[in-house]
């Protein structure tokens, strides 16, 4: 019966060895390129989420006071013509006006269009 | 007898021991106990021989002797060391406790702790009633301040915010009230302007000064104060800062700046930060080329990984940047705003003085200013990873390869030998450990960059919130202050011509007259009170 020298034992054991190295490497690289793709299918959703968000809200603000300032300006431009010309009474209505328009703050329904947004389980239109 | 050699063998363990430690000796064999009186006495021995000269014949023979021999007698060494030391450990903590009992039993000890524990006692009773004192005092002195308010709003009927008595001007505004009062006994001694313009003064030095809150704000104010002191003269303190420019419908300075501030705030930087965002996210970070071809695209490019972090966190730091400017817009306006508020809650006043003034009334007492600034919250710190971390150093990972393959081959006495018989096959392997050294590098690297990735991504919802929540609340203050400047022109067109009728000519308003300027003063409260 053959029996193997001792170096050519331990030949066999380092290959073993270097095998198992590169097999826990392989591992390893699979491991790395299974999380990558986990984080970028996350990070499309997590990214077009808070975009969306963003562009929403953004929105939502432009329209809200673009609209309140588009009348604002009217009360303004009329306040300044009854101005020049002395007129008080055209200056008491365009005070009317500004008050009537100021003294509603957007910002309550703003927040409330960001929370229902946040909370999932809400619809944004309720019909 | 038993004792004192026990006591001999205990003494001498712990000489050997000392000198082994001092002089640094190793045992010369692991089987032998240098918990042992014999074996450490062997140890030294051996170590001395060692340093000496090579073992001989002689002591080769003896060695497995002097081993078997000091394993027996060194554990027997050992047990009647331990019971020793046990023994007199018994000794000392018997000594300790009788000690100690009669320090305790002993009268004198009695009456020092008893002392100490009433000193403490009375210490902590002391401290606790000087504490109740010094609440009480200061309840007593919020009381008394917020006494003395409500006395002048009552006596002096001007509007006085809680807080404007201080223990500062207590004092002089107690002195202040007290002419108040004279007045009120022997109201002939003073014309109905004279107490206007007292009332006037301290409707300045009290409620203003309490509202502006900052000396920035109080500024303009106290100038107006100290002239209209240093002259005799309170015209001043009726007028408004730019009524010059509102009666002859000259765009204000204010107006200027915000509109500057609103052009800059509507100049919308972010909404291309975010569309760039969305194309990072479509990024591929596999593999391509040559290596993708090899593993069939399932490989990462450890490139593209890199880049994308670094477009990431460019992106990030650019919206941070955005809302750090909206932090510092938010700041100006939050002063004008405060400014804008305090000057409207001055004209109003001045409206409401001049009908009380006409009608001989009180109005106008309970008058306040809104206090609303803009809050901008947002967290923005991400953990940092370092460069090294977020990428591979290739010099450097040779150069530590390099330096561990040596450092290998120097101390393994056996892989040198077979690398100087095959050098081909050493190398090789050198090549292989590099790498996979490389390969371990960048999977770590790619890992790293991967988690800041995640980091950074999951950061981004608070600066959208942060950013969008700042700008609304900005836009707001924005579209406040432009209307309460604006309300206050028209009031000042107003007001202005019948102040001069009433306190220069001394001519009565209008029935007419007086209705437009109860309207214009109640219109303009409604927008001064207008909240963000």
């Amino acid at each position: 019966m053959m029996v193997p020298d001792s170096s050519g034992l331990s030949s066999a054991n380092e290959f073993m060895g270097k095998m198992d190295q590169a097999m826990d490497l392989y591992a390893r690289c699979k491991e790395v390129t299974e999380k990558r793709k986990t984080v970028e299918a996350w990070s499309k959703v997590k990214i077009t989420e808070t975009v969306a968000k963003y562009k929403a809200c953004q929105d939502l603000l432009n329209h809200t006071f673009g609209e309140r300032d588009k009348a604002l300006s009217k009360y303004y431009e009329l306040l300044d013509k009854a101005v020049d010309s002395g007129d008080n009474q055209l200056i008491l209505s365009a005070l009317q006006g500004i008050s009537g328009i100021v003294t509603s703050s957007p910002l309550s329904d703003f927040q409330e269009f960001v929370r229902v947004w946040d909370d999932t389980s809400q619809p944004l239109l309720d019909f | 007898m038993f004792l004192i050699i026990c006591n001999i063998i205990l003494i001498i363990t712990f000489l050997v021991y000392l000198y082994c430690l001092l002089f640094d000796v190793d045992p010369p064999e692991k089987d032998i106990e240098i918990n042992s009186l014999f074996g450490a006495a062997l140890a030294v021995g051996s170590a001395l021989a060692t340093i000496n000269h090579e073992p001989t014949l002689e002591e080769r023979l003896w060695k497995p002797v002097k081993v078997i021999f000091s394993k027996f007698i060194g554990k027997l060494a050992l047990i009647v060391s331990a019971g020793m030391l046990l023994y007199y450990a018994y000794q000392v903590i018997s000594w300790l406790i009788k000690g100690i009992w009669m320090i305790i039993s002993s009268k004198p000890f009695l009456l020092t702790i008893g002392f100490f524990a009433l000193a403490g006692s009375m210490y902590f009773l002391i401290r606790f009633i000087l504490r109740l004192i010094e609440e009480n005092k200061k309840k007593e002195i919020w009381l008394r301040n917020r006494s003395l308010e409500d006395e002048v709003r009552e006596i002096a009927s001007i509007p006085v915010p809680m807080g404007a008595v201080t223990d500062t001007n207590y004092d002089k505004t107690r002195q202040k009230l007290e002419t108040f009062k004279a007045d009120g006994e022997n109201p002939l001694d003073i014309s109905k302007s004279e107490l206007f313009e007292k009332r006037l003064k301290l409707f300045y030095d009290l409620s203003i000064r309490a509202e502006a809150g900052s000396s920035t704000v109080f500024h303009s104010f106290k100038s107006a104060l100290d002239e209209s002191e240093k002259n005799g003269d309170v015209t001043i303190l009726r007028l408004d800062m730019d009524e010059a420019n509102i009666l002859v419908n000259k765009t204000l300075n204010q107006e200027k700046t915000i509109s500057k501030y609103k052009i800059d705030l509507e100049d919308d930087r972010v909404s291309p930060l975010y569309d760039e965002l969305l194309s990072v996210a479509d990024q591929d970070t596999s593999a391509t080329g040559l290596f993708g071809l090899i593993t069939l695209g399932q490989a990462t490019s450890k490139s593209k990984v890199i880049r994308k972090t670094q477009q990431l966190k460019n992106l990030y730091d650019a919206a941070c940047a955005e809302v750090a400017e909206l932090k510092k817009v938010a700041s100006g306006l939050n002063d004008i705003l405060r400014y804008t508020r305090v000057c409207a809650y001055r004209n109003i006043f001045l409206g409401a003085e001049l009908l009380n003034f006409i009608r001989d009334n009180a109005g106008g007492k309970t008058l306040k200013t809104v206090s609303d600034s803009i809050n901008i919250d947002a967290d923005l710190d991400i953990p940092v990873f370092s460069d090294k971390e977020l990428s591979v150093d290739m010099i450097g990972l040779i150069g530590s390869s390099v330096k561990n393959t040596l450092v290998y081959y120097g101390t393994n006495k056996k892989a040198a030998r077979k690398a100087n018989e095959d050098p081909k096959a050493a190398a090789l392997e050198a090549g292989l450990n590099l790498i996979g050294d490389y390969f371990e590098k960048r999977a770590e690297v790619i890992n790293n960059n991967l988690e800041l990735q995640e980091k950074i991504l999951n950061k981004f919802p608070a600066i959208v919130d942060g950013y969008l929540d700042g700008k609304a609340n900005t836009l707001r203050a924005i579209e406040v202050i432009r209307a309460i400047i604006k309300a206050n022109k028209g009031f000042v067109k107003i007001y202005a011509p019948l102040r001069d009728k009433v306190f220069k000519e001394g001519v009565l308003p209008s029935k007419e007259e007086m209705q437009q300027l109860v309207i214009a003063t109640s219109e303009y409260n409604k927008i001064s009170k207008a909240e963000l």
